[in-house]
């Protein structure tokens, strides 16, 4: 429309200017049909010059806030940028429907990323991991009659959504009774170092003993190492999430799942229990096991689940997995069951799942 | 209320909904409304809005021709310095800034009342000059009130589009009212209009932004940049506008054209504007429609003159038809109380002028068998046809003496053609036509039976008779008169004798006898009609009617009519003419009774008649009245009317629309100084005028003989071979002037210029030598071509105004030049540099390496033969390790004490660390050093 109208009105003064025999203003409309000219050049010369990125960075919330994505332009070329459009593309992995923002913005010559930054929302309802991708980037010249564009790759970003934390009425049984399978040593416990009470080696974080320090190790790592001794009294569950579903899951039921995931895990991780959570991988083939004993690290968890490409086929995950373990574990399935020692404990309804977490009674014994 | 609570909260809910889903809240788009809404500080908007303000004030003050006016200066500083105190209020958000627009509006308002009451007293006046006056004062209030509006549009509304669309408006329609911005006021205004247009769209789409940081400065710097483009790209536009100007405007023209020709057909309407004497108010379309197919049976030795139509009075928009005035110098003659009284007109010949021939077609058959019957008896012929010969265009009829005689046929033809069963002709009476129109002009009261033919024997006896004939002669306006009646013919030798014959208009009547005869002169031994051309019109289109004749048609030539193959004009007709040059003009008339009689009565006619002046045209009249000239030397007058149309004005057939408040010839002359022929000739025409020389303006065609082509099979017609065609189209058609001459009756004066603008008149009497002659005289110079086409005095521009616009065109194309001169030696230099450093030996590289090294502000004390230099260039360019640079030296110092040079692989060396540090420096400099240190001194 805007190329028809400049077309128009260019003819318009072309045809007054030689009716009326101006020879200025014909020479205005010869000039601006050499800048139309060359608008069209500058916007395939712009757009060369001009690239987009999201830069990467740590980017978790809870659920039900605002997911913030930067995005950066970089101006190379010695011109600035009157106009430029971004196609941002944002989704929740594994979900179905995308929403497309476009990005308006204008870049100095030169410029670095902090002039032409934008920062981005994106309303998150639902926990997961929301991937941000920038697809197209289009220039405009300063005219804003002709502009120019081309496919970005590569230029991605993610959000971790995190479910809210939810208060649980769990009754746990007794210290002891459950465990299973003695707790495995440290890859970095080596068979004859005497260290039968250290449950595990880990790198010095701001507040650890430093009686704990492994000296030996740290003199040979040239880093600072804390050994973590086993409690006597520690409670050990092993949890298995099964995450096997017979059609793909949207992401309201993916939702309901992490919810529920989340919920109890936090709960059970209140109450100074060692979890010992198994998991489909998909990246690792198999069912992985992740041992939690730091209340501190449950989200840290809850991001990696999350990341993780846990959900498979109820085939898939029974071929990875020892029957007999599950039996006398803690399950908790897509389906939004949750069993303990082969006993169910409870299946949640989807649409009241966070309704249920805070208000029910879970008893465990 | 248009909706209640609860459907106010489900909207509200829906909008938070949308609201949430596009990603932003309400508070956040708040926030970044309000940014929005923070006006735009940025200086480029002040200058690109005062750039363009003042582009327009300086096209008004172009327009009303006050721009070098101390007043005006002051009124622009004026309103500059109240548009920076307005933007500087706004931007600070100030609460000064209403105080500052009421100021202002004040201002205006004071500026306002007396140009007020001026203007109505002006009004009530009705003074031209005092209303001019009086808008000149209004001025400064109009323009400080433009200032303001322009204002309020561009930053507190942000409506650029209306800002836009106002002066394009300004600029593309100002021509119509006569204010043509110049080429400062353009550019102005095109950047102005562009830049702006960049900023504001810039900030209008700030809204669907989440941040504004560096916006501003982008916006601004975008805005800089468009405003270079555009003042570069404006060299190379004007200077192609320049030198292809006319083919550009006649491109616009022909587009203009084909527009009108597509609405033409719709509405079918073929007329053509050749004939109706409106002199042109716009530029000059030529169609190319073929009009007539013209033969000729020899070449034209000059140009031919085909006329259509005269005009003798300028009414301000067109020329009224010549045939009102002629008609009414003839009835004036025929007067016997009030006029000459000695004069007689033949009624036959006036039917064929356009408003007779109305009448005429209303006379009822009776009249004519009356008229036709009171002719027989008189003549004592008896009419034994109404047939004529479509050859001769003749009926036969028998005298009383037996002989057979001829009849002009055209009466007889037009009583034919007539439709006169028709219920209007039946419904006529005697009443309705006076018989005057036919017969007598004087005469107040039809004529019956025996005073009709009483009336006819006293004209007929009327000696007076072949001076009519005469005077149609003279006056070319008219068409070719016929005698009535030709005796002494026999049916089949008439054809013949009426070629031979009728040219010499020696009709002579017999009283006794009471006939018409012709003197016996033999047409061969006539010098004056000797070398008589033919021609003949064949019109194109029956839709488009024009009717055209050369100059000194053969007077009752038998070669055909107008009508002689049919009753309109869109019918083929043919004419005989003469060549003037070959005609003795001053023996024609040694046989005409009372020739110098007629002469002078006609000419104190003319003069009284056609130097009326009804319009103004005060520029005009004051240049005549400051040239005093010798009003009876008609040469000198001509020659002055050339002088000044030449020096004046240039031949263009796109010279542009006239303002509507604007004289055509006024505006043609002492403003646009541009024209075509309708222009030359119409204000030549009234510089005869005012001079008190009769002049007529016409209008028709005029080809060359260079434009007939020679057919390969003639055609003939009454019985002339034609061997000569070509095809009139409107690309022919022109308009010239005619003066009188004694002897030679209206004759044509070319007083348009070429298109290179040489003046090419020439009448008898006038040639390029005598214009020559008076020229020397006065110390005009101008650019004549001579007979032999040579130019024979051409102009030494003393008297060419000083051109602002062309200066400007040459200092930019100069400067153009020299800076595409430049880019090339500067790169044939760098090339060389480039290609000779390649091969250079150690001691050049070295010595460019000093040179680079001082360019850059390094080791300026330094010359290379230093004992520490190769530490100091290490510590100046620490790329190059101490190693390096000693090694550098060392191969330098070997070099320049031995004979010949290093070995390649040294020289490699060099070669190589000059080429890194000058890769190193290059990326130290600064952008704007960069191309020099690359291109300009070649270091890189």
């Amino acid at each position: 429309m805007k190329k028809l109208v400049t077309v128009l009105l260019l003819l318009l003064a072309w045809y007054f200017a030689g009716m009326n025999r101006q020879p200025y203003v014909m020479a205005a409309v010869l000039c601006g049909i050499i800048f139309v000219a060359l608008s069209f050049v500058l916007t395939r010369i712009l757009r060369r010059r001009l690239t987009a990125d999201i830069p990467k960075q740590k980017n978790i919330i809870y659920k039900n806030t605002q997911a913030e994505f930067i995005v950066t332009a970089t101006n190379k070329s010695r011109l600035p940028v009157n106009k430029y459009k971004l196609t941002l593309k944002m989704k929740y992995r594994g979900g179905n429907t995308a929403t497309v923002k476009k990005l308006s913005g204008n870049a100095c010559p030169k410029s670095d990323n902090d002039d032409n930054s934008a920062v981005v929302y994106f309303a998150a309802p639902y926990s997961g991991i929301i991937d941000a991708e920038l697809t197209r980037l289009r220039v405009y010249d300063y005219f804003m009659i002709f502009s120019s564009s081309r496919k970005l790759r590569g230029k991605t970003g993610e959000v971790a959504v995190l479910p809210t934390p939810r208060k649980m009425n769990i009754k746990l049984p007794p210290f002891g009774t459950y465990t299973n399978e003695p707790v495995a040593e440290s890859s970095f416990d080596k068979p004859g170092e005497d260290h039968s009470e250290i449950r595990l080696i880990r790198e010095y974080r701001e507040g650890d003993l430093t009686r704990h320090i492994h000296r030996n190790y740290s003199a040979k790592t040239e880093k600072l190492w804390v050994k973590e001794y086993q409690r006597e009294n520690d409670f050990i569950f092993d949890m298995y999430i099964d995450s096997s579903c017979d059609h793909p899951l949207s992401t309201e039921d993916r939702d309901a799942f992490y919810e529920m995931v989340s919920a109890i895990i936090h709960n059970l991780m209140e109450n100074d229990i060692i979890l010992r959570i198994h998991y489909y991988n998909r990246e690792k083939g198999g069912i992985v096991l992740h041992e939690l004993s730091d209340p501190e690290k449950t989200d840290e968890f809850i991001i990696l689940l999350l990341k993780a490409d846990s959900f498979c086929s109820k085939e898939e995950f029974l071929n990875v997995c020892n029957i007999a373990a599950i039996q006398n574990a803690m399950i908790l399935t897509t389906q939004l069951e949750w069993s303990f020692c082969g006993r169910p404990v409870y299946k949640f309804e989807k649409k009241n799942v966070c309704l249920e977490l805070v208000n029910r009674y879970f008893d465990l014994t | 209320m248009l909706f209640t609570p609860e459907v106010r909260k489900i909207k509200r809910k829906k909008i938070n909904i949308r609201t949430e889903k596009f990603g932003l809240t309400r508070k956040q788009k708040n926030e970044a409304d309000k940014i929005n809404r923070i006006p735009d500080s940025s200086p480029v908007l002040i200058i690109m809005y005062i750039c363009g303000l003042l582009g327009i004030l300086i096209a008004i003050g172009e327009s009303v021709g006050i721009t070098t006016s101390p007043v005006f200066i002051l009124i622009c500083a004026g309103i500059i310095a109240l548009s920076f105190v307005l933007w500087y209020s706004f931007i600070h958000q100030n609460k000064y800034f209403k105080h500052v627009v009421l100021g202002f509006c004040g201002l205006i308002v004071i500026l306002l009342i007396p140009g007020w009451t001026g203007l109505t007293s002006a009004i009530s006046s009705a003074q031209p000059g005092e209303l001019y006056n009086t808008l000149q004062n209004l001025l400064p209030a109009v323009l400080s009130l433009l200032t303001l509006l322009f204002f309020y549009l561009e930053f507190v509304l942000r409506r650029h589009s209306i800002v836009f669309l106002l002066c394009m408006g300004i600029v593309i329609l100002g021509p119509a009212i006569g204010m043509k911005a110049g080429l400062v006021p353009v550019v102005m205004i095109v950047i102005f209009q562009f830049g702006f247009y960049v900023l504001n769209t810039n900030i209008s789409f700030r809204r669907s932004r989440l941040n504004t940081k560096g916006n501003s400065k982008a916006s601004s710097l975008s805005t800089i940049v468009t405003a270079v483009i555009l003042l570069i790209a404006f060299i190379p536009a004007f200077i192609t506008e320049h030198i292809f100007e006319d083919d550009i405007f006649v491109q616009v023209y022909q587009a203009d054209g084909y527009i009108q020709d597509g609405i033409n057909s719709l509405l079918g309407d073929f007329s053509t504007n050749i004939s109706d004497g409106s002199v042109s108010r716009g530029n000059l379309r030529q169609s190319g429609t073929p009009v007539l197919d013209l033969y000729a049976d020899d070449l034209p030795e000059n140009r031919l003159y085909l006329k259509s139509f005269a005009g003798a009075i300028y009414d301000g928009r067109s020329w009224i038809n010549a045939y009102e005035t002629e008609n009414e110098i003839f009835e004036y003659f025929s007067e016997n109380e009030n006029g000459k009284g000695s004069y007689r007109r033949m009624g036959m010949v006036f039917y064929r002028e356009p408003f007779i021939s109305g009448m005429i077609n209303r006379v009822s058959y009776d009249y004519y068998k009356r008229y036709l019957s009171a002719l027989s008896d008189l003549l004592g012929i008896e009419l034994i046809s109404y047939d004529y010969d479509y050859k001769s265009g003749f009926s036969y009829c028998l005298d009383k003496n037996g002989r057979e005689v001829a009849i002009n046929s055209d009466v007889v033809n037009d009583i034919r053609q007539t439709d006169y069963t028709s219920s209007q002709s039946s419904s006529l009476t005697d009443n309705d036509v006076p018989i005057a129109y036919i017969f007598k002009e004087d005469c107040t009261s039809p004529l019956y039976g025996d005073e009709l033919q009483n009336e006819i024997i006293t004209y007929m006896a009327d000696p007076d008779k072949s001076l009519i004939e005469s005077v149609y002669y003279i006056d070319n306006s008219k068409l070719p008169a016929y005698p009535t009646i030709l005796s002494n013919t026999s049916h089949s030798e008439a054809v013949s004798d009426i070629y031979s014959t009728f040219g010499r208009q020696n009709l002579v009547y017999d009283p006794e006898n009471r006939i018409f005869d012709v003197q016996n002169v033999d047409p061969a031994s006539s010098a004056d009609f000797k070398g008589s051309n033919h021609l003949r019109f064949e019109p194109k289109d029956n839709n488009i009617s024009v009717s055209c004749y050369p100059y000194y048609p053969a007077a009752g030539s038998g070669f055909g009519s107008l009508t002689a193959e049919g009753n309109s004009a869109s019918q083929p007709y043919s004419i005989e003419y003469y060549n003037q040059s070959k005609i003795s003009m001053s023996d024609r008339w040694k046989n005409v009774p009372d020739y110098e009689k007629f002469i002078n009565d006609y000419s104190s006619e003319i003069n009284e008649r056609y130097n009326n002046i009804i319009t103004s045209h005060p520029r005009l009249e004051k240049l005549c009245s400051e040239t005093a000239l010798n009003t009876d030397n008609i040469n000198e007058v001509t020659t002055f009317i050339l002088y000044t149309l030449q020096t004046h004005a240039k031949y263009s057939k796109t010279p542009g629309s006239v303002p509507f408040n604007s004289d055509t010839i006024e505006y043609f002359l002492f403003d646009n100084h541009q024209g075509f022929c309708v222009h030359f000739a119409s204000a030549a025409a009234l510089m005869y005028k005012m001079y008190g020389i009769p002049a007529r303006y016409v209008t028709g065609y005029s080809v060359h003989s260079t434009d007939f082509d020679e057919l390969d099979s003639p055609v003939t017609s009454h019985d002339v071979q034609l061997n000569y065609k070509m095809e009139i189209s409107d690309k022919y058609a022109h308009a010239w002037v005619e003066i009188f001459l004694k002897d030679y009756g209206w004759v044509p004066v070319e007083v348009t210029p070429t298109m290179d603008g040489i003046m090419n008149a020439k009448y008898p009497g006038f040639d390029s030598a005598v214009m020559s002659n008076i020229m020397n005289e006065h110390g005009w110079k101008f650019v004549v071509r001579n007979k032999d086409g040579t130019i024979i005095s051409g102009s030494d521009g003393t008297d060419q105004e000083f051109d602002i616009n062309t200066f400007i065109l040459l200092v930019l194309s100069v400067m153009l030049i020299l800076f595409a001169l430049s880019l090339i030696a500067v790169f044939v230099r760098y090339y060389l540099l480039i290609t000779h450093s390649r091969k250079a030996d150690c001691r050049v590289i070295f010595d460019r390496l000093i040179r680079m090294l001082h360019f850059c502000g390094l080791l300026t004390d330094k010359n290379g033969s230093e004992k520490d230099f190769a530490v100091s260039l290490t510590a100046a360019v620490p790329e190059i390790s101490i190693e390096n640079a000693v090694r550098i030296v060392s191969i330098l110092e070997t070099e320049s004490f031995s004979d010949g040079h290093s070995p390649p692989e040294d020289q490699l060396f060099v070669r190589e660390q000059y080429y890194a540090a000058a890769e190193i420096l290059y990326s130290r400099q600064k952008w704007f050093r960069k191309p020099v240190f690359r291109f300009i001194m070649g270091f890189r």
